[in-house]
Order: C-alpha cells, then sequence, then structure tokens
C-alpha cells in the first residue's frame, strides 16, 4: 500500500521549466530527455488561464477556477493583467474604457489592482499565476523548481520586462533569461527541422503583436529584426464583438448592461465561443443568457472580417517595417511561423499570406509552441540541449534626453544583444556635484514621445570647475533586453555611484518587501500542498483497511491483532485534520505496519483462488 | 578567462582592411558567439558570467560596426587617427558645404508646398539618392585602392568621400521624411 | 536636464535668422559643417569699415536644436562687438551659456568656427582693400 516512488536520481541536476506567461493563458513546459513538453495542471488542462480570483475566503485561486470565479465575483477577479506590466496610470487610459480593471486611486508610479478587499501590483498578480505554474510542474517532476525562462512579447519595453523579471522573483523563481515569445516559437519549431534559412515569425496572441525575422544557421537562431504592437491582440477582436453585442442588447431589452461585471463576463465567454467556431464554420452564434432573459445573434464570418479588418491591418504595417529593417526582399523569406490563438482565424492567415507569398506553418499548436521553445531555451542554458544558441535584438532604441527634449540614440533598436554604449557627461557649473541623466526608449525625436525609462542620478562628483569633471557611463542592454547602467569618473577610474529612479514599476525594495511576503507564502502553499497529499494517502489506506475489514482473512487475525488495527485507524483519524503532514504520515505508517499481515493474508487467499479458477 | 581584444580587427582575428568578405565576417561572429554567449555561462560562477556578457556585449558591438562598409571604414579612419569627432569643419571642403547649403535651402523652400512642389521633392530624392550611390560606389573603389596601396592619402580622400555622403544622406532622409509626410495628411 | 528658459527661447525662437548679401564688401560670410552629424551653418556678419564694430549678424544653420541655439547665441553676440573682439568668443563660453551636454559640445565648436571664418572672409576682403586690419592685428 506504499504509493509507488519515483525515483529522479539525487544527483540529477535541478530543473528548469520553461514558461509562457500569456495575456489569456500561461503554461508551463520542460525538456525531457530529447523534446519540449508542456506540463498540465491538476485538472489535467495544459492552458492554465491568466485568471486570478481572490475568494471570499481570503484564497488566491488561478487558472480554470478562477475563470469559473470571474463570472461569479468579477469584483474579486482579474484577468489580461498581461496589459499592464510595467506601465503607468497614464499608459492604461485606453485598456481601462475596455477591461474591467479596478485601479486603486491614487497609485502613480505602480498601478495597483483591487481584488475584493485587497490590493495588488501587475507584477504580483502574475506571481500568482507563475506560482501555480510552478506548482503544476513541481507536482509532475517530483522536485521543488526554483529556476525558470520566462517568455515576454519580443516589443516590451525595459518597463515591461523588468516587471515580468519582478513578477517571477516575487514567485520564488529565479527568471535565467527572458526570451522573445517569437523567437520562443522558432526555437521549438526549428529544434527538429535543422533547417537553413530565413524564417518569419508572426505572433498574434491576447494582448500582444510580434513580428520577428530570423536567420537560421547550423543551430544559431539569429534575430535580424523584430516589430510589433504591445497592445494589439485577440482581446481587441473580442471586445468589437462585445460592443456590437452590448449594443444589441440595450436595443432589445432596453438596459445597459455594460456597467454590469457579471454580465459582461458571461458576454465575453458567448462572443470568444462564437469568434472560435468562427474560424471552423462560415456563420456562428453569439449565444448569452443573463438573469433569465435570452440575446442571440448570428455573426457571419462575412460581416466578423468587416469587424476586424482594421486590427488585421494593423499588423501589417509592422511586417512591412521588419522587413525592411531586416535589409531583406519580401522573397528572401523562406517560411512563416504562425504563433498564438488568433492566428486561427482565416482572415489573419490569409493576410500574413498575401503579404509574405508563402503559405504560413500552422503544424504546431499556436497556442503552446512559445511555451515549448521556453523549454528548449532552458535546456540550452542548463546545458542539457547542446548546438542550439539564440542571438536575439533589442526591439527599440536606447537614448538620453539632450537639449530641448531632443532624444540622442546610443544603442539603436534591432542591435544584438547583450550590446553596449559609452558616454561622457560632465558639469555644467563650478563644484556642481551631481549630473541627471535621463534614459528613454523608442524612436521618436523628442523624448515626450518616447518611453521614460529612468533617470539616473550621477552622485557625488567631486567638485570641479564647470566641464572638468568626466563622468563615463556605460549603458548595457543585457541578453534579457533589461537595462544596466554603470559609471566611472574618468579622470580617477573609480566607480561613480549611481541612483535609479525608474519610471514606472517597482524600486527594488519594494520587490524585496513582496519577495520576503511571498516566500512566507510559499512556505505556506508547500505546506498545504504536503498535507493535502497525506490527506490522499491517508483516505486511500483507511478506504483499503474499510474493506478488509469485511474480508475473511480479518476474522482470522487474533484479536489483539483486531484492536491494534482498529486503534492505529482511530489515532489516523484524529491526526487527519491536524495540519501536519509529518503526523499524519507517522500514522499511516503505523497503520500500514499493523496491517501488513491482514494484507498478506488477503494477497494469498486471493492467488489461491486465482490459480483455482485458472485450473493450472 | 582570456582577456577580449578591444580592437574589433583584433577581435575577429583579421586583417585591418577596408573591404570584409560578408560570409567569412558572419562565419566568425558565430562560432566567437558559441564561445562566449551569456546563455552558455548561466551556471557558471558571477565573475564568468560578468566575463561573457561584456565579452559579448564588445562582440557584437564589434559585429555590428564591422560588418556595414561605412562604420568599418569610420572604424578604421580612426584607428588611423582619422578622427571624425576631433576635425570639426576644418576638413571639410568649402564647396562641399556651399552645395549640401544649397540643397537644403532649396529643400526647404519646397516644404509645405502645393503638388507641383512634391513632384520636386520627388525628383530631388531621386536626383540624392543617385549621388549617395554614386558615392558608394566611389568609397568600393577607393577601399580597394587602400587595401592594395596602404596609402595614407587615400585614407584621406575617404574620409571627405564619408563626410559628404553623410550630408547627403541627410538630404535624403530629409526627402524623404517630407514626402510620407505630405502623403499621410489629408488630402 | 534642466535648460534655462534662455536656452530654450534661443532654441524655440532663434534670433537673427536670414541672410546678407555675400559680395557686400563689409559683410563677411562664414560656411561650416559638422560631418559627423550633417549639420551646415552660415554665419554672416555686417562690419562698420570705419570702426571695426560689428552693426548687425544673420545666421542660417540646417542642423539639431543645438546647433541652432548655438548659432543664434553666437550672433546676439557678436553685435556691438569688434571683430577682434568676436574672436575672443570661446565655444565653452556658449557651451556653459547653454550647458550643452557632451554629446554636442560639437555644436558650440562650430559657432565659434564659423564667426572665425566669417572674420576671416571680412578681413580677406579688406585686405587686398584699404588693409587697415592688417595694422589693428
Amino acid at each position: 500500500m506504499t504509493p509507488l516512488q519515483i525515483d529522479f536520481g539525487k544527483d540529477q541536476q535541478e530543473p528548469v521549466v520553461g514558461i509562457d506567461l500569456g495575456t489569456t493563458n500561461s503554461l508551463v513546459a520542460h525538456m525531457d530527455l530529447t523534446h519540449p513538453r508542456v506540463i498540465p495542471g491538476e485538472d489535467g488542462d495544459r492552458l492554465v488561464p491568466s485568471v486570478v480570483t481572490l475568494t471570499r475566503g481570503g484564497e488566491i485561486i488561478v487558472g480554470n477556477e478562477a475563470r469559473k470565479a470571474l463570472i461569479s465575483e468579477p469584483d474579486r477577479s482579474v484577468y489580461s493583467i498581461k496589459r499592464l506590466m510595467g506601465r503607468g496610470v497614464e499608459d492604461i487610459q485606453e485598456e481601462l474604457k475596455l477591461f474591467p480593471f479596478r485601479v486603486v486611486e491614487g497609485s502613480e508610479q505602480v498601478i495597483r489592482i483591487k481584488l475584493g478587499e485587497r490590493t495588488f501590483t501587475p507584477p504580483e498578480i502574475s506571481a500568482f499565476i507563475l506560482r501555480q505554474l510552478k506548482a503544476n510542474a513541481e507536482a509532475v517532476l517530483g522536485v521543488q523548481v526554483r529556476k525558470a525562462v520566462i517568455t515576454v512579447p519580443a516589443y516590451f519595453n525595459d518597463a515591461q520586462r523588468q516587471a515580468t523579471k519582478d513578477a517571477g522573483r516575487i514567485a520564488g523563481l529565479e527568471v535565467l533569461r527572458l526570451v522573445n515569445e517569437p523567437t520562443a516559437a522558432a526555437l521549438a519549431y526549428g529544434l527538429d527541422k535543422r533547417r537553413d534559412g530565413i524564417v518569419a515569425v508572426y505572433d498574434l496572441g491576447g494582448g500582444t503583436f510580434d513580428i520577428s525575422i530570423l536567420k537560421l544557421h547550423d543551430g544559431i537562431f539569429e534575430v535580424l529584426a523584430t516589430n510589433g504592437d504591445t497592445h494589439l491582440g485577440g482581446d481587441d477582436i473580442d471586445n468589437r464583438l462585445i460592443r456590437i453585442a452590448l449594443e444589441d442588447i440595450q436595443n432589445e431589452w432596453g438596459e445597459d448592461v455594460s456597467h454590469n461585471g457579471e454580465a459582461v463576463q458571461l458576454l465575453r465567454r458567448a462572443v470568444i465561443e462564437a469568434k472560435e467556431r468562427l474560424s471552423f464554420v462560415p456563420a456562428a452564434n453569439i449565444e448569452y443568457e443573463f438573469k433569465g432573459r435570452k440575446y442571440q445573434r448570428e455573426i457571419t464570418r462575412e460581416l466578423f472580417e468587416i469587424l476586424i479588418a482594421d486590427i488585421v491591418d494593423r499588423t501589417l504595417g509592422p511586417c512591412r517595417n521588419c522587413i525592411k529593417d531586416a535589409e531583406l526582399a519580401v522573397e528572401q523569406i523562406d517560411e512563416v511561423v504562425m504563433v498564438g490563438g488568433s492566428t486561427r482565424i482565416p482572415m489573419v492567415r490569409n493576410a500574413v499570406e498575401v503579404l509574405f507569398r508563402a503559405k504560413p506553418h500552422t503544424d504546431l499548436n499556436p497556442d503552446e509552441v512559445v511555451a515549448l521553445g521556453a523549454a528548449v531555451q532552458a535546456g540550452i542554458l542548463s546545458g542539457n540541449v547542446e548546438g542550439q544558441l539564440l542571438l536575439d535584438v533589442t526591439p527599440l532604441s536606447l537614448g538620453i534626453e539632450t537639449m530641448g527634449g531632443v532624444v540622442s540614440k546610443l544603442i539603436h533598436r534591432n542591435s544584438t544583444i547583450p550590446a553596449s554604449a559609452t558616454e561622457s557627461f560632465t558639469t555644467a557649473v563650478e563644484g556642481q556635484r551631481n549630473v541627471l541623466i535621463h534614459v528613454v526608449q523608442g524612436e521618436r525625436e523628442l523624448a515626450r514621445d518616447c518611453r521614460s525609462l529612468a533617470r539616473f542620478d550621477l552622485k557625488d562628483i567631486d567638485p570641479l570647475p564647470a566641464g572638468m569633471a568626466r563622468i563615463e557611463v556605460r549603458f548595457l542592454i543585457d541578453a534579457n533586453g533589461i537595462l544596466n547602467v554603470t559609471a566611472r569618473d574618468a579622470r580617477t577610474g573609480k566607480e561613480q555611484s549611481v541612483d535609479v529612479k525608474p519610471s514606472y514599476g517597482l524600486t527594488d525594495e519594494q520587490v524585496e518587501a513582496m519577495i520576503s511576503e511571498s516566500i512566507d507564502r510559499a512556505a505556506e502553499d508547500f505546506k498545504a500542498r504536503q498535507v493535502a497529499e497525506a490527506h490522499v494517502e491517508a483516505d486511500t489506506i483507511l478506504a483499503a483497511v474499510e474493506k478488509a475489514r469485511k474480508n475473511d482473512a480479518y476474522f482470522e487475525l487474533s484479536e489483539e491483532e483486531r484492536r491494534e488495527i482498529t486503534k492505529s485507524v482511530n489515532e489516523l483519524l484524529v491526526v487527519y485534520h491536524a495540519d501536519d503532514h509529518l503526523l499524519i504520515r507517522s500514522k499511516i505508517e503505523q497503520l500500514n505496519n499493523v496491517t501488513m499481515k491482514l494484507a498478506e493474508m488477503m494477497m494469498n487467499t486471493a492467488v489461491k483462488s486465482a490459480l483455482k479458477g485458472t485450473k493450472i | 578567462m582570456e582577456p577580449i581584444p578591444s580592437n574589433y580587427y583584433d577581435l575577429f582575428g583579421l586583417e585591418h582592411r577596408l573591404a570584409l568578405d560578408p560570409r567569412d565576417l558572419e562565419k566568425r561572429f558565430y562560432s566567437l558567439s558559441r564561445k562566449f554567449h551569456p546563455d552558455l555561462y548561466t551556471l557558471k560562477s558571477p565573475e564568468e558570467q560578468q566575463y561573457a556578457l561584456d565579452a559579448t556585449a564588445i562582440l557584437n558591438d564589434a559585429y555590428r560596426t564591422l560588418r556595414d562598409p561605412l562604420t568599418r571604414a569610420e572604424y578604421l579612419l580612426k584607428e588611423n587617427g582619422f578622427d571624425i569627432g576631433e576635425q570639426g569643419s576644418k576638413n571639410v571642403p568649402p564647396e562641399l558645404l556651399e552645395e549640401v547649403f544649397e540643397l537644403n535651402m532649396a529643400l526647404e523652400e519646397l516644404r509645405g508646398g502645393d503638388e507641383e512642389a512634391r513632384a520636386a521633392l520627388a525628383e530631388a530624392q531621386k536626383k540624392f539618392a543617385g549621388m549617395r550611390d554614386d558615392i558608394d560606389r566611389e568609397l568600393e573603389t577607393k577601399f580597394a585602392e587602400y587595401d592594395r596601396t596602404r596609402n595614407r592619402d587615400v585614407l584621406s580622400e575617404i574620409r571627405g568621400s564619408l563626410n559628404r555622403r553623410r550630408y547627403v544622406r541627410n538630404l535624403v532622409n530629409e526627402v524623404e521624411k517630407e514626402l510620407v509626410e505630405t502623403t499621410d495628411a489629408p488630402r | 536636464m534642466a535648460y534655462s528658459n534662455k536656452v530654450l527661447d534661443h532654441y524655440n525662437h532663434p534670433r537673427n535668422v536670414g541672410s546678407m548679401d555675400k559680395n557686400d564688401p563689409n559683410v563677411g560670410t562664414g560656411m561650416v559643417g559638422a560631418p559627423e552629424c550633417g549639420d551646415v551653418m552660415k554665419l554672416q556678419l555686417k562690419v562698420n569699415p570705419s570702426t571695426g564694430v560689428i552693426e548687425d549678424a544673420k545666421f542660417k544653420t540646417f542642423g539639431c536644436g543645438s546647433a541652432i541655439a548655438s548659432s543664434s547665441l553666437a550672433t546676439e553676440w557678436v553685435r556691438g562687438k569688434t571683430v577682434d573682439e568676436a574672436l575672443a568668443i570661446k565655444n565653452t563660453d556658449i557651451v556653459n551659456e547653454l550647458s550643452l551636454p557632451p554629446v554636442k559640445i560639437h555644436c558650440s565648436v562650430l559657432a565659434e568656427d564659423a564667426i572665425k571664418a566669417a572674420v576671416a572672409d571680412y578681413k580677406r576682403k579688406h585686405e587686398t582693400g584699404e588693409g587697415f586690419e592688417k595694422a589693428a592685428s
């Protein structure tokens, strides 16, 4: 009755998992001996909906359960949190019109979202999803998972990447690498093919769009250029359908339900179902019922295509720019790989086929390919996958604000990362001790049109006449696409202290505080899981003993032996709710021992009767 | 951990030449990437990780510089003491400045003009692009000449051609921007 | 980075933009360029030949904001100065006045060069003529 023990071997190295932290769904995958595999959740589902709910009991639930709660508890649930990662309040005004995010008033530098009576930052909410994926992986792999590769949209800026990395840290994961989603897809796609050539990856996800063009050569995956739009995706298509349905409903019912969270969530689900069916049939119904009232509308593919034409069109501009930046002619692109659920839409496929003049590849599951690629990258980093190497680029130019708010570019977009640039700075007035450097990301000429990354304060400069100080500042974009800034005094060669004030996002101290909070929770989570597992085992053995007590063999035992069994059963029942898995396990062990003889006797009887039955 | 050569040519193990075979350069870039890339150092010590990061940043900068013939030429000129940052306007021939100034004036007049000006802009774009292509051909010849003769006078000529090309490229960009803006504007 | 209002004003409303007849014997023209960013700057001075005082200055610059502000400031400063006083203007004065960042210091060099070139042009015209500058310098 001992559960089957799988020995993973003690000398085996710690696993590194690959995680696709998506707008709509998230997945975790790991590298098998030769291939990446998606790890399903407890419910067997490979996709974990990126939905988080704080239950009335104060418990955090994630995934399918939370998705159900989205309808019953819209005020305690949140979805599409990825849209808010690394962004400021003024950035998200558009999203707020379309998404029911309950942003806490007065959250400026970092957005805070209300779930019931508590508030969380987007990285904390993402961390809940990551923690669920971590637990799913631990359940299947049977070991603790502490290291991960997480994917991000290629067009994510520094703040969005930093926020994703923070989420990993809060979830108790060491993020070994952030990998761009289209690049990850290319990695999964190219793993077996071992083919050389130019590949374009078109990735239309739930909330983001990326296009990347790569050169594959002998195991090297060199990204030539990337482009995209960090708020364009399947969500936008859903919102179009929701808007027309809401109008209809207002006309038919004479009631505006657009401010009722539950009503809108139900409608969202109804339009998504219709949208998904439309990829396979020429017409589908939006079927909606709310508080006993019904609404139904047929959407033909023709109407659907009119509704979404401009969304599909908006993906083509970045594609053209990307081809141009890669310094290629369209004919030189050998293959196009499709990623993201929205690429199932026939109109999207057609548009891509027309633009690239090549039939897009759809043989890999567009929902899973990014996670699989992340697992391959995890394999590369842990040395389990050899010969493959990713050379990625930074999607946006990095510059500093100069005179008149004009940007002076230091690192150009599509530069292979890691990339660096050194610039020297001086003082304008005698005795000046500080120099403030404003770093921005983007392609526009004026700093105010670019994305402000951070203000770096070069402090404690030796007081000198104006223009005499010479501080060399090194801007380094690492392999995660995240900026690191170091400075030194060129005269003395001594390290210059730099104070970083991120324009959006969490300071290191804030992340540390969240981590320590989450470590307590992680310990709690881990304990809860072990108690749950002990309960399963206890249930199994108690049921087995109960059944055995009706067996003839039980009555062949001595009274003493039967008393021992009863006593052990009772003791196990007493500690069952003690929340102490070690205690439960010790009682299971005890019950196991005192029923050993009974089990053997039953086994013998069973074997004998089996032999009789088969008459050898 | 051997120190990384700070000279880009030395890092790639190449002779300091102006004409390079792009395929050979790419091959060397890939093989050095396989040696230094941070992905291959994830499980190593923090010092080794930092080394890989720094080395790869230099490698990538070097590849970016040498891959493009123009930035490559700038790099080689700088190596040979023709540093663009220091020269100011002293090495720019006055005729070139006059020419660029006139072209800019003409462009400014075309700006904000009507349909007719648009046609003139398109004409100007063609002309500037033609000038740029002429300079590129000229540069190619001079690159080969320098590699053959190692004559510093040739470098000086290349310096002049590169300066001229910068001006012309700026003009091409300006006209392009102008044409795009007038196209995007509602009619 | 903080800029004084004066600087931003030079940037947003450059003074003395325009040109003068370069064939006028009393006008000195300086044409300079910074190939690193493709800037060209034309600076002209109108000198009273009897006093050597700069009565008017005009410029036209194609380039970045720092180059425009530098030349605008230079034309303001040279007015009312003698040609020799104008030669004493150093690029560092412009850097300090405009708080130019290091990446834009070459713009101030350009303005200084433009003044020098314009004065030289004016002197050249007068060397062959009255030749009083030779005595003056």
